[in-house]
């Protein structure tokens, strides 16, 4: 469990710093209709900043499955671990 | 797109409803105003195409009854539902299968002209298309009795032998069956129930309307401002006017695929073929170059030539035209619009063409023809001997 | 058969419901879908023989790749070729059939082959090629859906069955023709569930109003603006002279007929579906009420957008993201690789996906670029700045405003018979020909449209009127734009039977004119 906080705080700084104007809180069930900003193309570019900070690769339709940050940390976590 | 909807909110699945009986009662209920509606048109327009398909009231199929035009009618437009109902009907022997420009003509006029012999029936509707205009020969080549049959050869065949006129009801007389429920509509359904009462003719629509039509058209079209307005727009086309159009013989596929073939079973039978070439004004070109084709006069007189060439062999066939004549397509007073003729009497030198043989064109005199056209239309200015001047 | 015509309304589905739920409540789930592929088939077979059978072939053909990959090991190394193959199959008889390839690469007149493909384009291709490659990517994925809709697959039987089932997804004739393009996901659920088979009223009530309206859009609405649109459409085409403001009425004609009829199409789909118990995915949300490009596209053919977002944009996107992040691009080519190529690219296949003209290739730049250029601008700094000082009801208006030209001549593009038309007709808009001979009577067409253009901004969506019986499956979260107090709810009752009673005689009267609708022809 540990190992998912770990990378959710990581993926937490990047959300901070990629939608500047969100300030709500990033948890396991957070999703895109949460986050205004968030738009498809700004997703693929989370993707790709959570792949280099983290080392991890991701499929283009595993990108496009994950239904909330929890799908995507758990798919992280088992490339990681 | 701008959201990946995977991560989005999926589409929820319904939630679970009890199905118990009281619940299905309510629903019965609250669906049954809707549920009832549709069935009632169901079963009402199930109902009358039984009646209407029984009755047959455009006499298309071999049963039902046996509607009849008047020999003293014209129905003009009205006539694409009653196509069957005129060359399924033996007392007919000449048939005017035209377009806008001959739907003046009446059968006891025709009469006068051609001779006492003839009875006639006007099948002119506007606009006709080649795939209608197919249909409407392939009944009368299916006819024992015809004995003549006029033609004209308007511009519309220069389009694709699969165009037909919007409006016409081709599902009537196509070999398809699934799609003649399409024939039940208001008139339809009217004519059904008169002839249920009795009333086995149609109707003729009201002569004087259309004549109304024709000369509220006329003056519109004479008047100063609109011809000189007509004047601008041939100076402004000028220059493209005669432009070639790289054509040939094989580009008429509508006239090499439907009409020749037709014009040739026709003849074969021993039927009189007479083809006309609309009179249109040396104008016409020039505004219809506009919207039709930006060649039109070289595409029109290469389709004309090329169906001179192939019926020329044919017995019994001959075409006829007249605005090889300058007094005639030259002087707009003649018209009503660029490519309808208004003047009677040269409406009646067009029918009785056919009776003098004057006014032929062969493949002896085509060229001559051609050329003469082709010089006026180039040179052409606009005339009007048109004797009202607007006030 | 078309949705307007009597004999499939009158004859073809009062037959076709009353097996099914007789089937169902008789021999259950597998016999009631059998018998849907089937009249699924009936109903396609007015459109070709020939078609049907490179339907069928293409049923086959799919239904036993997705079978093989679905029994094959992750590990198996053929696995990824059979799946390719598959995909191989799809898109050579689209390029084949829909934009005959061999005909364009060696000319009309070149043997045997080019004879196969000169047929007329299979009614439905693209739609249903593109249905079936979601699915077979699905397969691929081994989403849990497709194990559960195939199922155990153990006997000739199961298989059969489980065969029958899977013609009944692809070419149940609601959505055959013209879509919607729909995922396993959404319709697998749906037949597993206890009450899929169970007569249910209230289906069959939403069903005939949705039936009513879009029969409405398509026959009263949309064809009553063909004719004027063709008049100017070809005038155009040859070079006419146009009066401008008989070139707008012809922009503007064509404008509302697409949109009544593809969204009469679309209410018609989602209504007959519905009278069978079933959703399907929502493809027509108000386009015209959208505030851009974008949003325009998540309320038009929304389905197509989907599919292509998914696995076209998407893939090509995520390389260019990739690829400028790793080597650490300026801001400019990186966008240019991440935004602006994937998407050119996305919008000239969604062009070319109608058909292999240069009108529609021509439309699909526009559109791309537009959807960038919008793009770009929503994320600068001036925008945010702006929409944080301005009204949102200004801000609404203008952006509306700013969307409605370059739609409007981006459609008229789009139905020019060639770009030289197209352009012309952009000409004569803007241009002076205030002598030219008048193309149509006006009085009429301008009712027309004074009537489609009302009912397009003012009026609820059918969706709308009736989301409190969840007609739909939402595709994209749209959000509901006009005036809220029109928004009424639609219930079943005896004056809303009237209404669509009414809407259905008004139909009826023009019934001996069933011109196809446009979207058959993509």
């Amino acid at each position: 469990m540990s190992e998912q906080n770990v990378i959710l705080e990581k993926i937490t700084a990047i959300i901070r710093d990629l939608f500047d104007e969100y300030d709500g809180p990033v948890t396991m069930e957070t999703t895109a209709n949460d986050v205004a900003q968030w738009d498809s193309l700004s997703h693929v570019r989370l993707m790709v900043m959570i792949e280099m900070e983290l080392g991890v690769h991701f499929s283009t339709s595993e990108m496009q499955s994950f239904k909330n940050l929890g799908d995507l940390v758990n798919a992280a976590a088992k490339q990681v671990g | 797109m701008a959201r990946p909807e995977h991560f989005a909110s999926v589409a929820e699945s319904p939630p679970p409803h009890s199905t118990g009986f009281r619940l299905t009662d309510t629903r019965w209920r609250a669906a049954r105003p809707m549920i009832l509606a549709a069935a009632l048109i169901t079963f009402l327009y199930l109902l009358l195409a039984s009646v209407v398909i029984a009755v047959d009231p455009h006499n298309v199929y071999r049963w039902g009854a046996n509607p009849r035009i008047e020999p003293d009618d014209t129905p003009r437009d009205m006539v694409i539902d009653w196509i069957d109902v005129a060359t399924k009907d033996p007392s007919f022997n000449t048939f005017l299968v035209g377009s806008s420009i001959t739907a003046m003509y009446s059968p006891e006029y025709l009469k006068a002209i051609l001779g006492p012999e003839t009875r006639a029936v006007n099948l002119s509707y506007g606009g006709p298309r080649p795939k209608d205009r197919d249909l409407v020969l392939d009944r009368l080549i299916d006819n024992p009795g015809v004995q003549h049959v006029i033609l004209t050869f308007d511009w519309t065949y220069m389009v694709g032998p699969d165009v037909a006129n919007s409006g016409f009801p081709t599902f009537l007389y196509d070999g398809d069956i699934t799609n003649d429920l399409r024939m039940v509509n208001l008139p339809t359904i009217r004519k059904t129930f008169e002839i249920m009462s009795g009333k086995l003719t149609y109707d003729n629509p009201d002569d004087a309307e259309y004549q109304t039509y024709v000369k509220n058209m006329y003056v519109k079209f004479q008047r100063p401002s609109e011809i000189a307005k007509l004047g601008r727009m041939i100076e402004r086309n000028r220059k493209d006017i005669d432009a070639k159009s790289g054509k040939d013989c094989h580009s008429f596929r509508s006239v090499n695929e439907q009409l020749v073939p037709d014009v040739r079973s026709l003849s074969g039978r021993g039927v009189r073929v007479d083809i006309l070439f609309p009179i249109e004004s040396y104008a016409f070109y020039y505004v219809r170059q506009n919207d039709i084709s930006p060649t039109l006069l070289d595409e029109q007189m290469i389709a004309r030539r090329c169906l001179v060439d192939a019926v020329s062999d044919l017995s019994g066939v001959r075409v006829f035209a007249l605005d090889g004549d300058p007094t005639v397509a030259g002087d707009l007073a003649n018209f009503r619009e660029v490519g309808h003729a208004y003047d009677p009497a040269i409406l009646q030198r067009f029918v009785s063409a056919m009776k003098t043989g004057k006014d032929r064109i062969t493949r002896a005199n085509f060229a001559t023809y051609e050329r003469d056209i082709r010089n006026a239309v180039k040179e052409y200015r606009i005339a009007n001997s048109f004797p009202i001047h607007e006030n | 058969m078309i949705f307007t015509d009597p004999i499939f309304l009158f004859v073809f589905l009062p037959i076709v419901l009353v097996a099914f739920y007789a089937t169902a409540s008789h021999f259950g789930r597998n016999y009631a879908l059998a018998l849907l592929f089937v009249a699924s088939i009936i109903f396609y077979i007015p459109h070709s023989m020939m078609s049907v059978i490179l339907l069928l072939i293409a049923l086959a053909v799919n239904f036993s790749v997705a079978m093989i990959i679905t029994k094959m090991d992750d590990q198996d190394k053929n696995r990824r070729s059979i799946y390719l193959f598959g995909q191989f199959y799809n898109i050579a008889s689209l390029c084949y059939f829909k934009y005959k390839i061999v005909t364009l690469l060696l000319g009309p007149k070149s043997g045997l082959i080019v004879d196969i493909a000169g047929i007329a384009i299979p009614a439905g291709i693209s739609f249903y090629t593109f249905h079936q490659a979601a699915f077979l990517a699905d397969a691929y994925a081994r989403e849990k859906n497709v194990t559960q809709f195939l199922g155990r697959l153990g006997s000739i039987k199961s298989v059969f069955s489980a065969f029958c089932r899977y013609g009944a997804f692809v070419s149940f004739f609601p959505q055959l023709i013209i879509g919607p393009i729909t995922y396993l996901s959404e319709f697998n659920p749906q037949i597993q569930s206890k009450r899929f088979l169970r007569l249910n009223p209230i289906d069959l009530a939403v069903g005939l109003t949705f039936i009513s309206i879009g029969m409405f859009k398509k026959v009263v609405l949309a064809d009553n603006l063909a004719p004027t649109v063709d008049v100017v459409f070809s005038a155009a085409n040859v070079g006419a002279e146009i009066h401008p403001v008989q070139a707008w009425i012809g922009a503007l004609a064509y404008m509302a007929q697409l949109y009544f009829d593809f969204s009469g199409y679309s209410d018609m789909a989602l209504g007959l579906a519905r009278m069978f118990g079933l959703r399907y995915p929502i493809n027509f949300f108000s386009p015209f009420k959208a505030n851009g490009i974008i949003d325009y596209y998540r309320r038009w053919h929304m389905t197509l957008t989907r599919v292509i977002a998914r696995f076209l944009y998407t893939p090509l996107s995520v390389a260019g993201t990739r690829y400028s992040m790793f080597n650490r691009l300026a801001p400019i080519p990186a966008h240019l690789l991440s935004l602006w190529l994937p998407m050119l690219v996305n919008f000239q296949i969604i062009g070319l996906w109608h058909g292999a003209l240069w009108t529609f290739s021509v439309f699909g730049l526009m559109h791309g670029f537009w959807y960038a250029l919008e793009t770009e601008v929503r994320a600068s700094k001036w925008y945010k700045s702006v929409r944080k000082t301005t009204s949102p009801l200004v801000i609404g208006f203008i952006e509306r405003a700013v969307f409605f030209l370059p739609l409007c001549l981006s459609l008229a593009m789009f139905r020019s018979e060639s770009v030289a038309g197209g352009f012309h007709l952009f000409g004569q808009m803007f241009g002076t020909s205030f002598d030219a001979p008048s193309a149509f009577n006006m009085r009429e067409p301008v009712v027309t449209l004074a009537v489609a253009f009302s009912i397009i901004y003012l009026c609820p969506n059918s969706v709308e009127l009736m989301r409190r019986y969840r007609p739909a499956i939402m595709t994209y979260d749209n959000k509901s734009y006009g005036p809220a107090f029109l928004r009424e709810l639609w219930r079943p009752g005896w004056i809303q039977a009237a209404a669509i009673s009414g809407l259905v005689l008004a139909s009826l009267y023009y019934v001996s004119r069933q011109p196809p609708f446009l979207y058959q022809g993509f």
